[in-house]
């Protein structure tokens, strides 16, 4: 049981209006009553009232790096963030701990329009805008840790995009876990105005723990008619997070919605992006890749929930299991009564390394309009001794050997991401099977 | 030898612990079964049903099921009346007006067989549950037939022995109906190769294979077909432990609705990486409209055209018993459910 004045002090700190106490205190009662649910693997020891629920940084929001402290801005140097900045985004938007340190979008953009500010302020500023979304795409009695996140939610950011706003370059939020045993609940929620065009970046950190944290976060995004939106995450926890998280997106009319899941890190990770696709012409695609090197469990999927005629929709997984390593995919594709002419396409393919590590697919398609059409695929290979040899007898080592072979076996997923973050994707497997490739 | 009598024993100290199913089958629909109706069919007197093709007994040489899995096998086994064991190539399985017919068979094949086993709950509910032992280097042909206008629980599980061969047929028509077709395959060499489909009405079939032996081959594929207020769900899951190698395995689930809900949900568990295929697919069967257009510029109305190709297709799922009048019947009222 976590006590209510833990949610009230969270609000108030914020100097939140009556509706988003009344938002986290629902929350609150849904979690303490709410089931721990069955589906969940590996968060054994995970104990959500022995963590610290709430930790300020204590650095005031800043909109450029001089005004963050030294040890601060040193870190998200050696993370290289203010170089990305200024080469690669439209936006940037940090978070440390519980709170959102810097936000800042170039200046052409803010002046159409756009807004990027921390989920608090906007809060405060926005309260119309917010009120509208907030809590209304992926809803808190979804299951337990859903609640538990809108009952203490803290920092994330909130971006607006107003019509026919098209960003050339991407958007992104950082979010960094400085303590074990913390928990950090952050909420994203974006909107796209109809006809706006953006790409949103998601990028996590955390240093090695000698205990675990616990990450709750909620991404929430909304693409009006004709709207276009990527999302990609690129997750690298450090290997004791427990990753939960929280996505959901909702599409309108001709609107696009496209995910990259890349999951790299983490000590467990769940998470399954979502897209409801609610207007007639709506499009979503989801590539998912997940790597699951050592100890670790990644839990991952994609769920889609067909509703409007014409809607389509394609899934692509690729997972890798080494040393021990689990994948799960667990998706779900829905496709109502009325959603004609829907299509889907679903396919899951996993690569297990050695005789340690395990892969599993658990796929649901639930299928109610007889115009529809759904497929998905699903394989799990090994990399055979024949394919050793071969990338041997061409002078690679084995630890090369496998490093090529997941390369290869992500090329797909890597195509979809911009240049710099693929070859930070390619350096981190890179490190993890020490074979130096790519 | 296993007695009855303990068996049910052990299930009624399991009863009070156990539920239907452990966890929702998924995150839109809470269960694919009513077992409402089950529950309301506990409170009928226990029978044996009708049984052809195999003897009573009261004591068995295998058991292989856990009456502590589930609800539905705790009260199965409680209740039991009794055994049997098969001593025919054909065995039907009825139930009985004004009770629940509660029916366990023991088959042991071996040679080359042609079986055949009918469950049909036409005057009441019932559940049957089967053990199928099909021993070493044995090659068997089993069609299964389901069908039944009372709620109905089939659970069959097949036991390979080393070398051995199992094609399977399946038909189930049915309006509540759960049946499980679970393969062991715990030798080597065997190979399991199943097609059946699921033909309107409400019926939840599951078909499983558990691999942890070495070079085994399986091969599943199953369909649903579903018109407008039916309920008609396939899923199954290929669980490879760690101890097996060499398996090459294969599960085709796929689905034509012209209205009702059809679920496809093939699932894998692959503990190891000694491999050689372990995949899956679920796909929806209907035409697309350029299909049509090329029949019908073969000279078939679109209606026609659909009609023979919904006709073909099902053929191809339940094999000879394509040919059985309760079948054909069924894939008549699916194509009046075809767009005309």
């Amino acid at each position: 049981m976590i006590d209510p004045s833990i949610v009230r002090e969270i609000s108030e700190a914020h100097n939140e209006p009556d509706w988003m106490l009344k938002i986290r205190l629902n929350a609150l009662e849904l979690y303490n009553r709410l089931p721990e649910p069955k589906w969940i693997h590996g968060v054994e020891g995970l104990n959500v009232e022995d963590l610290i629920l709430y930790k300020d940084p204590g650095v005031r929001p800043a909109t450029s790096w001089e005004e963050l402290p030294e040890d601060i801005r040193r870190l998200y140097e050696r993370l290289n963030l203010p170089e990305y900045e200024k080469e690669y985004l439209a936006g940037l938007s940090t978070s440390l701990d519980s709170e959102t340190i810097y936000s800042r979008v170039l200046e052409p953009l803010r002046e159409k329009g756009v807004i990027l500010e921390p989920m608090h302020d906007a809060v405060l500023n926005y309260p119309d805008l917010v009120r509208k979304y907030f809590s209304r795409i992926f809803p808190p009695a979804e299951h337990k840790y859903s609640a538990l996140h809108y009952a203490l939610w803290s920092g994330g950011v909130f971006l607006y995009v107003p019509p026919g706003v098209k960003l050339d370059l991407p958007i992104e939020a950082f979010f960094y876990i400085s303590t074990e045993l913390e928990g950090q609940f952050e909420h994203t929620l974006i909107v796209a105005d109809r006809g706006s065009e953006v790409h949103f970046i998601e990028g996590c950190s955390a240093p090695r723990f000698r205990k675990f944290s616990f990450h709750d976060g909620a991404v929430e995004i909304y693409a009006a008619e004709n709207a276009y939106v990527k999302f990609t995450t690129v997750q690298n926890w450090s290997k004791n997070i427990i990753n939960f998280n929280n996505k959901r997106a909702i599409a309108e009319r001709n609107a696009f919605v496209e995910w990259v899941e890349g999951s790299i890190g983490a000590k467990t990770s769940i998470v399954y992006p979502s897209v409801v696709l609610r207007g007639e012409g709506a499009r979503t695609t989801m590539n998912v890749f997940s790597l699951s090197h050592g100890p670790y469990v990644k839990d991952g999927g994609a769920k889609i929930f067909h509703v409007a005629p014409n809607t389509r929709s394609t899934v692509v997984s690729k997972s890798v299991s080494s040393d021990g390593g689990v994948n799960i995919y667990r998706g779900l594709v829905r496709i109502l009564k009325g959603a004609k002419n829907a299509f889907s396409h679903v396919s899951c393919d996993s690569l297990i390394l050695d005789g340690e590590s395990e892969a599993s697919t658990y796929p649901h398609a639930q299928v109610d309009e007889p115009t529809a059409v759904f497929t998905h695929e699903a394989t799990t290979v090994r990399f055979s001794e024949d394919q050793l040899f071969y990338l041997q007898s061409r002078g690679l080592n084995e630890e090369e050997a496998k490093g090529l072979a997941v390369l290869g076996f992500i090329q797909d997923i890597l195509r979809g991401l911009p240049l710099e973050y693929a070859s930070v994707l390619r350096e981190v497997l890179n490190a993890d099977f020490s074979g130096g490739v790519g | 030898m296993i007695s009855i009598e303990k068996i049910r024993e052990r299930a009624k100290k399991a009863l009070p612990k156990t539920s239907f199913q452990p966890y929702g089958d998924s995150p839109t629909v809470k269960s694919y079964t009513d077992w409402s109706a089950f529950e309301n069919a506990f409170s009928l007197p226990a029978s044996s049903g009708k049984v052809s093709g195999a003897t009573a007994t009261d004591k068995l040489t295998s058991f292989s099921f856990q009456p502590e899995e589930n609800r539905m096998l705790a009260y199965h086994f409680s209740h039991l009346p009794g055994a049997f064991v098969a001593d025919s190539d054909t065995i039907i399985l009825e139930s009985e007006r004004n009770s629940l017919a509660l029916q366990h068979v023991l088959f042991c094949l071996d040679g080359d067989r042609n079986v055949h086993i009918e469950d049909l709950a036409s005057t009441g509910p019932k559940s049957a549950t089967l053990d199928m032992l099909v021993r070493p280097g044995a090659h068997v042909n089993l069609s299964v037939f389901i069908s039944g206008q009372h709620s109905q629980y089939l659970h069959i599980r097949y036991h390979l022995g080393d070398s051995s061969e199992l094609s399977v047929n399946s038909a189930v028509l049915g309006i509540n109906t759960h049946v499980h077709h679970e393969f062991f395959l715990n030798g080597s060499g065997s190979r399991v190769s199943y097609s059946g489909a699921s033909i309107r009405g409400r019926s939840d079939l599951i078909t499983n294979a558990f691999v942890s032996g070495n070079d085994n081959v399986i091969r599943i594929a199953h369909a649903v077909f579903s018109a407008p207020d039916d309920f008609v769900v396939h899923r199954g899951a290929i669980r490879v432990a760690r101890t097996s190698s060499g398996t090459d395995a294969d599960m085709d689930s796929a689905f034509y609705t012209t209205g009702g809900l059809a679920v496809s949900a093939p699932m894998l568990e692959v503990l190891t990486d000694n491999v050689i295929r372990a995949s899956h697919r679920s796909r929806d069967l209907s035409l697309s409209d350029e299909q049509i257009l090329y029949l019908q510029t073969r000279g078939l109305p679109a209606s026609e055209a659909l009609s023979v190709y919904v006709e073909k297709l099902i053929e191809q799922y339940v094999g000879n018993l394509a040919s059985d009048e309760r079948v054909i019947s069924a894939i008549k009222s699916f194509s009046e459910s075809l767009p005309r």
